[in-house]
């Protein structure tokens, strides 16, 4: 090991992280809010399905699709909490007397608000909680970022060899206008509970 | 004949006359807020938008909040809850008062402590570095231009007296034991924040560096992992020499 020299630990990306890198989910989520937006505004004549309220029916895609996000960005993390609670940490925006509480709690609640949103069952709770985490971590991954702070988003996969960038909190606040359509739609196709 | 107060008290009216009937008829009447009729809201509507979301957004917080704590006591691989987790230059933590002693830092910072439940758990491959805090280059050069870091150079010194970041002490880290009489005296602050580098991203000199510092109470050290390559890449000022 000449120089001490090793692997990079940042480089040598994957196919999965590619796939589920920024720019990439970034665009699908623009493409899922230009979808919501057509169905809100476009003519009613352009509209697929006839029977279908084309409004209501994007409500449930955005919401659907926020719960699929939370819940798997969750997995990864449910049993890893010392992993996770490091990547919490090197943030270095929590107090660090909370940070393994938060390692510990936060997957498990991103793990039960995702469902939540997916099946339907007290949504408005669960849209308002995907809505203050997206919000946190967007300004968590600002303050690091403004900080010089070099860091992997940890977001879906804590081995993730992605480092963030601006691109991730652009990423963040498209998912925080998903959320918020959820958390504000009056009503939404295939909820199991109480709407 | 027109009700007093206009229109508006119209339900009201019509409210009191129905429940009045009702008293004489022996029925009870669920009590109606007026605000309720004056917004023709029917009764038993569903509560304010703002008040649902709160309480349903903390029965879901509670719920998995107490989940969490359950599994990660049952859990094998569970961690410590009251451990201090690693200190940096946080944003919470900058709002209290900073405080030297007992500090841990991130290089320091053990996931599962002395718990025998936890014993177990595999220790981080040295290249893995995810307990190290990195700086990026645009971090490492505010740091430098506000000179409010020391930069320790941990490559061996032939390469540091060809080029090194102005300021910088060379620390080479495979020979810590013999350069750290050297060099810690002039490192008298565990307060102050120190930046190590070495070869680039692909070193892990500045990583061992930083978890040996650590590991002696060093509260702020920080991986700069672009290192010596990407700062010179860079244009940004250089020295050579064994001067810092």
């Amino acid at each position: 090991m000449e120089g001490g020299r090793i692997s990079h630990p940042i480089g040598g990306r994957t196919v999965i992280d590619k796939l589920a890198g920024d720019p990439s989910l970034c665009l699908a989520t623009l493409v899922l809010l230009l979808l919501w937006l057509a169905a809100r505004i476009g003519p009613r004549k352009f509209r697929v399905f006839p029977g279908l309220d084309g409004e209501k029916a994007a409500d449930t895609l955005l919401r659907v699709v926020c719960g699929f996000l939370l819940v798997g960005a969750s997995l990864d993390k449910l049993g890893n909490a010392a992993k996770f609670s490091e990547a919490v940490g090197n943030y270095q925006v929590l107090a660090s007397s909370l940070v393994p509480l938060a390692g510990v709690v936060i997957p498990w609640l991103e793990f039960f608000a995702g469902i939540s949103l997916a099946l339907g069952v007290k949504r408005r709770g669960a849209a308002f909680l995907f809505c203050v985490l997206m919000l946190v971590y967007a300004f968590s991954l600002s303050w690091a970022l403004a900080h010089g702070i070099e860091l992997n988003c940890s977001c879906f996969d804590s081995d993730s060899n992605e480092t963030a960038t601006w691109l991730t909190v652009l990423r963040d606040v498209l998912f925080l206008a998903m959320g918020f359509i959820a958390w504000t739609s009056p009503k939404t196709y295939a909820a199991l509970g109480d709407d | 004949m027109e009700p007093h107060g206009g229109p508006d008290r119209r339900g009201l009216t019509e409210s009191r006359d129905r429940r009045d009937k009702a008293k004489t008829d022996g029925v009870t009447m669920a009590p109606r807020r007026s605000q309720d009729i004056l917004k023709k809201v029917p009764p038993g509507s569903r509560p304010l938008f703002w008040k649902k979301s709160f309480r349903q957004a903390w029965d879901l917080l509670l719920f998995s909040a107490a989940l969490a704590v359950l599994f990660n006591l049952l859990f094998p691989y569970g961690i410590e809850l009251k451990t201090p987790a690693p200190k940096g230059h946080g944003l919470m933590d900058s709002l209290k008062t900073r405080r030297a002693s007992g500090a841990v830092s991130y290089a320091g910072f053990k996931p599962f402590p002395d718990r025998p439940r936890v014993s177990a758990t595999p220790t981080p491959l040295p290249g893995e570095a995810e307990d190290v805090v990195r700086l990026s280059l645009s971090g490492a050069k505010n740091r430098f231009d506000r000179n409010s870091s020391i930069f320790l150079d941990a490559r061996p010194p032939e390469e540091y007296k060809e080029g090194h970041i102005p300021g910088a002490l060379n620390f080479y880290a495979d020979d810590f034991d013999q350069a750290a009489p050297q060099v810690l005296p002039l490192l008298p602050d565990k307060n102050k924040e120190i930046i190590a580098y070495c070869h680039g991203s692909g070193c892990e000199l500045s990583i061992l560096l930083a978890r040996r510092l650590a590991n002696l109470g060093y509260v702020h050290v920080k991986v700069f992992f672009g290192g010596w390559p990407q700062w010179k890449a860079a244009g940004y000022p250089i020295r050579s020499g064994e001067e810092p």
